[in-house]
């Protein structure tokens, strides 16, 4: 009896350690602020009453190459950001990381790539990433106009970086947008994520 | 320098490089179809294998990769009245650090897969060949995916015998495989807020690590706390932030240290939320 009532003392103090959770949807997005590649702030209660997403973004991975090689990417910024949704690409690459880039290089990027996030925020100290416990680029993430994380997982069923692979593919992002938009539930809310696991500092 | 497999005729590989013959050899690893023995029998299995030998510092993926990462697929092609079992995967390791944790093999690890072969259609003499389209992604500090179309030619046999070479490192493989749990244990699960307690009750238990089948039920980063109980061992895991909802089983290996592993599914007992009223 003894050993058992010591055993059960351990469990409690094992589950005591186990953290709160990160990102986790149907709870409040945590608040951040992050800095972009034009040096401008952004913070997430500033864009209180309007959907955002969170894409994290690494230019030399083959998952992410996949998206933007084939115009995906860019085309669901256009397209969401039309229509009022704020999309912030993230880098949590640490310097001498892959994916690592300077404001300008992030710029030269996303002029080159023909990319139209709303801002691409830099953090090369991974605190949002952490934060957000962003695992993989790409990550993505959706928060609705009330600040409740409403998608955490993969941007669609296909995970593999072959680019062929896009055309046939549902994209989990593109489709929770449209539901919630449509004030309907999100019919896939969680996926696994999945590419390049994101490039922190050791 | 090609490996040749005793009598194997021909082993021709289409690799991302284009590069006809010997292993697919790309950035981070070679890869091989290899056959455990020197021949096919009409009508008995035949053990193949996908034999990776990855560069220093270069990893591939478990079947669950864990947090990044795809494991390799393999699409056959073979003669008819051939079916190919799925890829035998062995026991993997924890890879990787800080919040980003993936399962998977450095150094070499051979896949295994048993070929069903007809009785009726195959005549000693003859030889047949067994086509792999082989996909994978291959990691250091960053991934490279790979691509190889993988033939192997065999010949008709009444009696093969083992290919020493190959044989090796098959029963290397098969001891690598994750075995079924013994009878005499048990394994139950409960799911609690923010983790599953995992409890296994079997002699001589003492360290364990949890290697779960399928991704998005927990969080691969966390640490898994041991605790003794008596008769056995219970993992506290994290759930992961993309559990959608309580699976009715936790499966997976469990991994006890080197050759040791075992297959576990255990039902999954929800415990009530704790009450959140202040």
């Amino acid at each position: 009896m003894k050993k058992l009532g010591s055993w059960a003392a351990l469990v409690v103090a094992a589950a005591l350690v186990v953290p709160a959770w990160a990102a986790r949807v149907g709870e409040k997005a945590p608040e951040f602020t992050a800095t972009d590649s034009n040096g401008v702030k952004h913070t997430l209660s500033g864009y209180a009453g309007k959907p955002v997403v969170l894409e994290w973004h690494n230019n030399g991975c083959p998952f992410v190459r996949k998206q933007y090689d084939s115009g995906n990417m860019q085309k669901l910024q256009k397209e969401w950001t039309a229509r009022g949704v704020v999309w912030l690409t993230v880098v949590s690459s640490a310097p001498g990381k892959q994916g690592y880039v300077t404001p300008d290089e992030e710029n030269a990027y996303v002029q080159r790539m023909n990319a139209a996030p709303t801002a691409v925020l830099l953090d090369p100290g991974g605190q949002l990433g952490h934060l957000y416990d962003a695992k993989t680029s790409p990550h993505m993430f959706i928060i609705n106009p009330s600040g409740t994380l409403i998608y955490n997982g993969a941007i669609d069923d296909q995970p593999t970086p072959d680019p062929a692979s896009v055309a046939g593919a549902t994209n989990y992002v593109s489709r929770a947008l449209a539901e919630a938009m449509a004030g309907k539930p999100v019919s896939v809310p969680t996926s696994r994520p999945y590419g390049c696991s994101v490039k922190y500092a050791d | 320098m090609p490996i040749r497999w005793g009598l194997i005729s021909t082993v021709m590989v289409l690799a991302t490089a284009s590069a006809w013959g010997g292993p697919a050899e790309t950035e981070g690893l070679k890869v091989q179809l290899i056959s455990d023995t020197d021949g096919v029998q009409p009508g008995r299995p035949l053990l193949v294998g996908l034999h990776f030998e990855m560069q220093k510092h270069w990893h591939i993926y478990w079947r669950n990769p864990g947090d990044s990462g795809e494991p390799p697929r393999v699409r056959w092609k073979l003669p008819a009245g051939f079916q190919a079992g799925d890829i035998q995967w062995p026991a993997p390791e924890r890879l990787g650090s800080g919040s980003v944790i993936d399962y998977g093999y450095q150094g070499s690890v051979l896949l295994p897969v048993e070929i069903q072969t007809p009785s009726t259609t195959l005549a000693a003499g003859g030889s047949i060949t067994l086509s792999a389209e082989v996909s994978w992604l291959v990691c250091k500090d960053t991934c490279v995916p790979g691509k190889a179309d993988l033939t192997l030619t065999l010949s008709v046999r009444r009696a093969p015998g083992p290919v020493p070479a190959s044989h090796r490192l098959f029963q290397e493989a098969g001891s690598r495989l994750p075995k079924p749990m013994p009878p005499a244990w048990r394994a139950e699960a409960t799911s609690e807020s923010g983790f599953f307690g995992l409890t296994i009750l079997g002699a001589g238990l003492a360290k364990a690590s949890f290697f779960p089948l399928e991704a998005g039920q927990i969080d691969h980063a966390a640490p898994q706390t041991a605790t003794t109980l008596p008769g056995g061992l219970r993992l506290t895991l994290r759930k992961s932030d993309q559990l959608a909802r309580t699976p009715g089983r936790l499966d997976g290996i469990l991994k006890l240290g080197p050759g040791r592993a075992y297959a576990v599914s255990a039902p999954v007992r929800a415990l009530p939320e704790p009450s959140t009223n202040p």
